[in-house]
């Protein structure tokens, strides 16, 4: 195995020179190994070294032999073998082991060297390589540069992304912050114009004095809700409300009373009102009321007739009580109609229907649904069978003169005696009797009547008192009836001062009427005027039409009861009548007081159920004397 | 380590060939049957062996037997080639051939190049060692160089390192070694001047022939270089004989390289030389003066 001896043994080592051979000495092995052992050298020409170096790049680096002292026997470079410059620092060599492998730091001149050796301790020598670490990094200096300009750019990017986020975040925030100001501002903008709007919707729809609905609202409402009642095949009903007397209530008490009396018709409808239902005021004192839900025919008479009940109960408006009473028209769809134009056209026409039909009455469009004109149908099929049968009977009501106090004649008052009905009152059939022109003929019976019991009384009691007989404007109107009349007396054989007709205010105001009364007049029978002071008539028609006598209306009498402040129209009446020559009757004299009063106030005549009440002609003779007892008696 | 192995081996194997040829060729004398040839390295060993093939040639024909090119790495391993007897004919260093002659007396120095004129060498035998830099370094003077790197060529080489150390120190006046920093040997004056163009050194001991064979090849430009130093004129590289050689191939060789022949034009012109002329130890005792110093 050749070893390479150390430098300073060569025996030609002079320092700072190179060492152009390595000497290596390689013992030969003899057979007999006590004997000292032969050694044969051999020397490498470094030249041949260096030149295979050559292609070895080392760049500033270097590669060293080194003997195991460490002491250097060549150093070469790129350039070739290198003797002195800077001393290169020496290098722990392991003194034992095969192949040592090592590595280490140095620096050399200022600059760092990384040095990698391999030690043969065996051989003796070391062979180290040597090379800065700039040389070593250079490779990657170019791209440590790029990749730290890559980084550096990369980490602007990542703050330049990271600080452009954080500001429009930011940003973003204060716009959201913004907005969401903004929005709140909005809202209590739109919540106050909710309000606004709101309050002005219901200001719009609402009638402000009743607190109902108005037109307009009630239509726009009611049209979907029947709409609705139809989908589920459900009657609607309208109901039409006016109330009876309002104008007259308006003008006496006040518009103030008024305005209470239609709230508190409001509130009571409201009252009514069943879930769904509407109701809305029209306007005046004319209110409506849509009903729905799961009502029957039935069910909606008995609603209509509780509504007509409790509007009619009477009002306590400030200290005064009040009494009115409902008109109501009714309409149901889908019968009567399918829209809200067609119902409301409908319920109007019924309403007026019942207003015709008399205070608090309520009248379905339908006629079929309306009972009493049903029984009023009846009533007008049976006039002709009631006349020819002679269910229409009289009643009188004795008239008294106050100054003698002794009965000088009889009002006759119609009733019929209905075989199904039992008997009724002139209220129940002169309507229907006028509209059909029934009137006429039945005035005619009424007046033969009269006369048959006139005629009776004369020849049975010798009684000779006069009947007064009341006359329809439309019967008055007929072309022949004076001459009919007057047949009928002359039939019976009687005088004209038998009969007296009673008439009221309007018939004075049809022409023909007028002339029938001259003729009646003029044959003897005397007039008298019914109803004074509640129509239109003043004392300028008393003039124009030949009357004897005026019958100051039963209201007017009533009062003299109840308010002495409305004595001086009864007694002024009276005055009046007097300087015209006519007799005064009072009506519905009900108490004494009235009685007294209007004695003192001049009265002729009166009658009332305080004197005697209407009665069938036969009970006629005991009335007589039961008055003449009571009279005696006074 | 296993390439250091293996180098170790092949120069054990290589130099214990140089000395069994040795030991034969002694016994036989002149009857020889082939001629071993070496020559210092000046530049890349394949380009110089291709320049010689013309002197190889040459000396084939002439002889009539095969010539053998010994590729030696160092002045050194050429001086212990001629001085074993291993190699016949060597190109020598003037330095080498002298420090050589000393062991062996023998030697014999017979001939050497007549090469044409350049910018740093006259026409005829003669050379220069120079000290050069660059002069883009801007260096003017020989005291600028103290303790920098310095490029030499071998420890042999006459003008890349015998003539520095001995003659330019003489001139400084204080050892080489104390004056310059690191030495690196090169190996070979082309390769000392490339280290010196790369930066690898500040200065450098060149040929002025090798000098002048830069500028030929355009490896340089006429002001690349500034020369700080001149040494006194060195009688170019002779043709040596080992010691002992047959008279016979003696002449004839001496024949063939004064003959003019295109062969010896070929090879001339490699050179850059002019022609052939004959030298002996004489021409060359000034080297030996210098080196005695």
């Amino acid at each position: 195995m050749p070893v390479l001896p150390e430098r300073v043994a060569d025996p030609a080592y002079v320092p700072a020179e190179p060492a152009w051979r390595l000497p290596f000495l390689v013992p030969l092995r003899l057979a007999d190994l006590s004997r000292s052992s032969r050694l044969i050298l051999i020397e490498l020409d470094i030249a041949y070294l260096a030149g295979l170096l050559q292609n070895v790049e080392l760049g500033s680096g270097f590669i060293q032999i080194l003997d195991s002292r460490g002491d250097e026997w060549m150093r070469a470079n790129e350039s070739g073998i290198v003797v002195g410059g800077p001393q290169v620092p020496k290098v722990q060599i392991a003194a034992e082991g095969r192949v040592v492998i090592g590595e280490a730091t140095m620096e050399l001149a200022g600059e760092q060297y990384q040095y990698v050796f391999v030690t043969r301790p065996a051989n003796g020598f070391t062979v180290s390589v040597a090379q800065p670490y700039y040389e070593i990094f250079a490779p990657l200096t170019p791209g440590q540069n790029k990749q730290l300009i890559a980084n550096s750019v990369m980490t602007l990017l990542v703050f330049g992304i990271v600080f452009w986020l954080i500001r429009s975040l930011t940003g973003q925030q204060r716009v959201l912050e913004a907005l969401r100001l903004s929005e709140r501002n909005n809202q209590q903008l739109i919540e106050r114009l909710e309000t606004e709007h709101a309050r002005s919707s219901r200001a719009a729809s609402i009638d402000h004095l009743s607190g109902l609905f108005n037109r307009r609202q009630f239509l726009d409402v009611a049209d979907s809700l029947v709409l609705e009642q139809r989908r589920q095949r459900k009657l609607s009903t309208m109901l039409f409300i006016d109330l009876d007397r309002f104008k007259s209530i308006n003008d006496s008490l006040g518009h103030h009373i008024g305005d209470l009396l239609l709230q508190a018709v409001a509130g009571r409808i409201q009252r009514m009102l069943g879930k769904g239902d509407i109701a809305a005021r029209f306007g005046g004192d004319e209110f409506v009321v849509l009903l729905v839900g799961d009502r029957s025919e039935a069910d909606i008479e008995q609603w209509a007739a509780a509504l007509t009940a409790h509007l009619s109960a009477p009002y306590m408006l400030e200290g005064t009580e009040l009494n009115t009473s409902p008109s109501i028209g009714i309409a149901i769809s889908p019968r009567d109609g399918q829209s809200i134009d067609e119902l409301t056209k409908c319920a109007d026409a019924a309403m007026y229907s019942a207003k015709k039909a008399g205070r608090g009455q309520y009248r379905f469009f339908d006629q079929s649904l309306n009972v009493s004109d049903v029984e009023e149908f009846h009533l007008e099929q049976a006039f002709v069978e009631a006349l020819k049968n002679r269910e229409f009977v009289l009643h009188y009501q004795p008239q008294v003169c106050l100054e003698a106090m002794e009965i000088i004649g009889y009002e006759a008052l119609v009733r019929w005696q209905h075989p199904g009905f039992g008997l009724l009152y002139p209220d129940r059939f002169i309507p229907v009797a006028e509209k059909t022109g029934f009137v006429v003929s039945l005035g005619m019976e009424v007046v033969r009547l009269a006369c048959a019991q006139i005629s009776d009384w004369q020849q049975k009691h010798g009684i000779s008192k006069p009947v007064a007989v009341n006359v329809s404007p439309i019967q008055l109107a007929q072309p022949g009836f004076c001459k009919d009349v007057l047949a009928t007396l002359a039939d019976y054989g009687l005088t004209t001062d038998l009969l007296e007709l009673e008439i009221t205010e309007t018939a004075m105001l049809e022409g023909r009427a007028v002339e029938s009364l001259h003729c009646l007049k003029a044959a003897g029978i005397r007039l008298s005027l019914d109803d004074f002071g509640t129509g239109y008539a003043g004392f300028a028609h008393l003039e124009a039409v030949p009357v004897d006598k005026l019958k100051i209306d039963r209201s007017l009498i009533n009062r003299i009861s109840l308010s002495h402040d409305d004595s001086p129209i009864v007694s002024s009446t009276i005055i009046l009548a007097k300087r015209m020559a006519l007799k005064v009757v009072a009506e519905g004299v009900e108490t004494r007081e009235q009685l007294v009063h209007l004695k003192v106030a001049g009265c002729d005549i009166a009658q009332g159920y305080h004197l005697g009440r209407p009665m069938p002609a036969e009970k006629i003779p005991e009335f007589l004397r039961t008055f003449a007892e009571e009279e005696a008696r006074a | 380590m296993r390439l250091l192995t293996l180098i170790l081996a092949f120069a054990s194997l290589a130099f214990a060939s140089f000395y069994s040829w040795g030991a034969v060729r002694e016994v036989k004398n002149c009857n020889i049957n082939r001629l071993t040839f070496t020559m210092i390295p000046k530049k890349d060993i394949d380009q110089q062996a291709s320049e010689y093939q013309p002197l190889i040639t040459l000396l084939e024909q002439g002889l009539g037997m095969p010539v053998e090119l010994v590729r030696a790495t160092s002045y050194e391993s050429v001086m212990d080639g001629v001085l074993s007897g291993g190699v016949d004919l060597a190109v020598m260093g003037p330095a080498s051939y002298v420090i050589a002659h000393r062991t062996d007396p023998g030697l014999d120095a017979f001939a050497s190049l007549t090469t044409e004129a350049g910018l740093f060498t006259p026409e005829g035998s003669f050379y220069y060692s120079l000290l050069v830099v660059p002069t883009a370094a801007g260096i003017n003077s020989i005291e600028d160089l103290r303790n920098t790197r310095i490029l030499l060529t071998d420890s042999s080489s006459t003008s890349g390192a015998l003539i520095p150390k001995n003659e330019f120190a003489t001139t400084i006046g204080e050892p080489f070694s104390d004056f310059f920093g690191a030495n690196i040997y090169a190996g070979s004056h082309d390769k000392a001047l490339m280290a010196l163009l790369d930066n690898k050194a500040e200065a450098a001991f060149v040929s002025s022939s090798r000098a002048d064979e830069a500028l030929r090849r355009g490896m340089i430009a006429e002001d690349t270089l500034t020369v700080l130093w001149r040494s006194v004129p060195l009688h170019y590289d002779p043709f040596v004989f080992r010691s002992g050689i047959c008279e016979d191939v003696r002449s004839r060789v001496i024949n063939l390289l004064t003959t003019p022949s295109p062969m010896l034009s070929e090879y001339l012109n490699t050179q850059r030389a002019v022609g052939i002329n004959l030298v002996t130890y004489d021409d060359y005792r000034a080297i030996e003066a210098v080196l005695n110093n």
